[in-house]
């Protein structure tokens, strides 16, 4: 009998070191290499930089949304920063909000939807609006 | 303080339910029962109420926390009374098994996993307070509108966020815009706040479920697994919405397995049932598939048991349960929602197409076998190992037909999932890619009560054990599991 509660504590002792042997490879993998303190995930950074621009925009409504590459994750994590306020891609609806990655191509997409640019922000964040006539 | 606040709020208002519910004629409801079923249930109670106030008022008032102040006092008033009426002295029938040796060592090896689990938990919402894609892009997001917007939280369901599903169910969404509203503003802790504790209670309902109905060295063998799978992890903290939709999945199956074993009619156990499956449609789409399965799997076990007076009792008080969240459910599908992806998408002529395509077919059941197989993450495949443990323990002896219940559901489940798979009109391979593993982790919790309902308990396995022919099957069986994690490793490498 004590032979066979044993065996039985060891097969225990077994499952549990599994499962901790599971754990240990994800705790390693999560830990960032730069460090705790250095790290930022990419959708706090995205928030933090739309800080800035967000005291320019209308509280409510709908602004339109330009950019130089066509990045899902970009547009989403702007909608998400900026909620209630919508986000379209509607290139007629000004004012206009976007993130530009080659410099160069600010002018093109500029005089394409004829909204002269209001500010230059950090990071290529840039902002359009239509004058009112 | 006005979160712990607003989850006593939450959690008074539920574990009153629970215990008017179930306490009915069979005595007190077990304390940890009553926590983690009430947490879920008045969660789930708070954010529909939140629903209803919002299209009725308009708007959040800070009036909104005296009534649900008031409806808690009610329900806790309503239970105290009915305790007192209550007959002393009434057990549970299955009385609660005192601690042993093996529930101890399992217990230790059970809240080493629990602490680990904790820490991974708490490291990952440090570093993603936002969580994963799904959490900001859907559940957090949909929680701003409705916090951020006031009057016009409305438009959360904008057509412009079509790509955010705004088809989704609010238990998420409405439960985290509640805890802002009761801290006044938005706290970037809540919604991973909300996923630690929903990854706990789900958790703790495994274990004390298993407790209640077999043994606690059970309950503790099956957390184990649980907490030891990274895949569960990783997903408690992503702030998804599928460990929510677990528990409640796992929660209506332990409600109607336990007023199968407990109560003299069940009625209470139910109705309690239901709402919890009504919550899981109110958490995600899934959900609906499970509440509408859930009477048809009730019929095969009577089929089973030859017992065809209990299902249309059970069924009818489980309509019961399921109606008030499918109200508010269908309500927000019907009138504030746009259709659903996969509707908007399908045309018959692809249907049909897809139906017939036998390569559709195969492809599929690759996949579901394949991420059956390696499910969880773990670090030797996790279904073989449980098989073989399953092998090795054998049938409890107090397995009967009625045991098959959960099973069925789960089964007839995987094949709703499949047949969705079958008729997606997105590319299958995405789809696949994208969905299947969260599918199965909804149903892992509750897969492992099944099937730790019905297995000898370590003790019972003691006890059993014969001098050579078991032990021989259980040194055989490790090293099988050692070969399997020497394949795995060898395929990994590969």
């Amino acid at each position: 009998m004590k032979i066979k509660f044993w065996l039985w504590a060891a097969f225990l002792i077994f499952w549990v070191c599994l499962g901790l042997s599971s754990q240990y490879p994800l705790i390693k993998q999560i830990i960032p290499k730069e460090g705790f303190a250095a790290f930022r995930d990419p959708v706090s950074v995205r928030e933090q930089q739309w800080r800035a621009v967000k005291p320019l925009l209308p509280a409510r409504g709908t602004i339109g949304f330009l950019s130089d590459r066509d990045e899902v994750a970009d547009f989403y994590q702007t909608q998400y920063a900026l909620s209630p306020l919508l986000l379209s891609r509607d290139p007629l609806i000004s004012p206009a909000i976007g993130i530009i990655y080659d410099p160069s191509s600010l002018e093109k997409i500029t005089t394409q939807n004829r909204m002269p640019v209001v500010r230059v922000f950090e990071n290529g964040l840039v902002l359009w609006e239509r004058p009112i006539r | 303080m006005a979160f712990i606040f607003s989850l006593l709020i939450s959690f008074l208002t539920g574990s009153a339910l629970v215990d008017r519910l179930l306490s009915d004629k069979d005595g007190k409801t077990p304390l940890a029962l009553r926590l983690f079923l009430g947490l879920g249930l008045g969660w789930g109670f708070s954010s529909a109420l939140l629903f209803v106030w919002l299209l009725t008022i308009g708007r959040f008032h800070k009036s909104y926390l005296l009534l649900e102040l008031l409806l808690c006092l009610f329900f806790v008033t309503l239970s105290a009374v009915k305790k007192e009426r209550r007959p002393k002295n009434l057990e549970p029938k299955v009385p609660l098994a005192p601690p042993s040796g093996f529930s101890r060592i399992t217990a230790v090896g059970f809240y080493l996993l629990l602490t680990g689990g904790i820490l991974i938990l708490v490291l990952l919402s440090i570093l993603y307070p936002h969580g994963n894609w799904d959490a900001w892009a859907i559940w957090n997001n949909r929680a701003r509108f409705i916090f951020r917007a006031a009057a016009d939280w409305q438009e959360a369901f904008n057509p412009l966020l079509g790509w955010s599903h705004p088809d989704y169910p609010l238990l998420l969404p409405l439960s985290i815009a509640r805890c802002w509203f009761y801290l006044g503003e938005e706290k970037l802790w809540v919604p991973s706040a909300m996923a630690l504790l929903f990854t706990l209670i789900t958790t703790g309902m495994v274990v004390s479920s298993l407790s209640l109905i077999i043994s606690r060295s059970q309950g503790y063998l099956a957390g184990i697994i649980l907490l030891g799978t990274p895949f569960y992890l990783i997903h408690g903290a992503s702030q998804y919405a599928d460990i929510p939709l677990a528990f409640y999945f796992l929660s209506g199956i332990v409600l109607l397995s336990l007023s199968n074993q407990r109560s003299s009619n069940g009625c209470g156990g139910s109705i309690l049932a239901g709402l919890m499956i009504g919550f899981s449609a109110w958490t995600k789409n899934e959900g609906l598939m499970l509440a509408a399965l859930i009477p048809l799997s009730l019929l095969i076990k009577a089929a089973f048991t030859h017992r065809w007076k209990l299902p249309g009792k059970s069924c009818t008080f489980f309509l019961i349960g399921v109606a008030p969240a499918l109200a508010v459910l269908l309500y927000q599908k019907i009138q504030l929602a746009p259709a659903n992806d996969l509707l908007v998408l399908a045309r018959p002529a692809q249907l049909a197409a897809n139906l017939a395509d036998a390569e559709r077919v195969i492809q599929i059941l690759i996949r579901f076998f394949k991420s059956a197989f390696y499910f969880g993450q773990w670090p030797i495949p996790l279904a073989p190992f449980l098989i073989l443990y399953a092998l090795v323990a054998r049938l409890s002896d107090q397995a009967s037909k009625a045991h098959i219940f959960p099973f069925v559901l789960i089964f007839l489940q995987t094949g709703g999932y499949f047949l969705v798979f079958l008729l997606t009109p997105h590319n299958l391979t995405w789809h696949l890619d994208t969905s299947l593993d969260r599918l199965f982790l909804q149903l892992f919790p509750s897969l492992l009560f099944a099937i730790f309902s019905v297995l000898k308990t370590p003790e019972e396995i003691l006890l059993c054990l014969r001098r050579h022919s078991n032990l021989i099957s259980l040194s055989l069986s490790w090293i099988i599991v050692f070969r399997l994690d020497m394949f795995h490793l060898l395929g990994k490498n590969l």
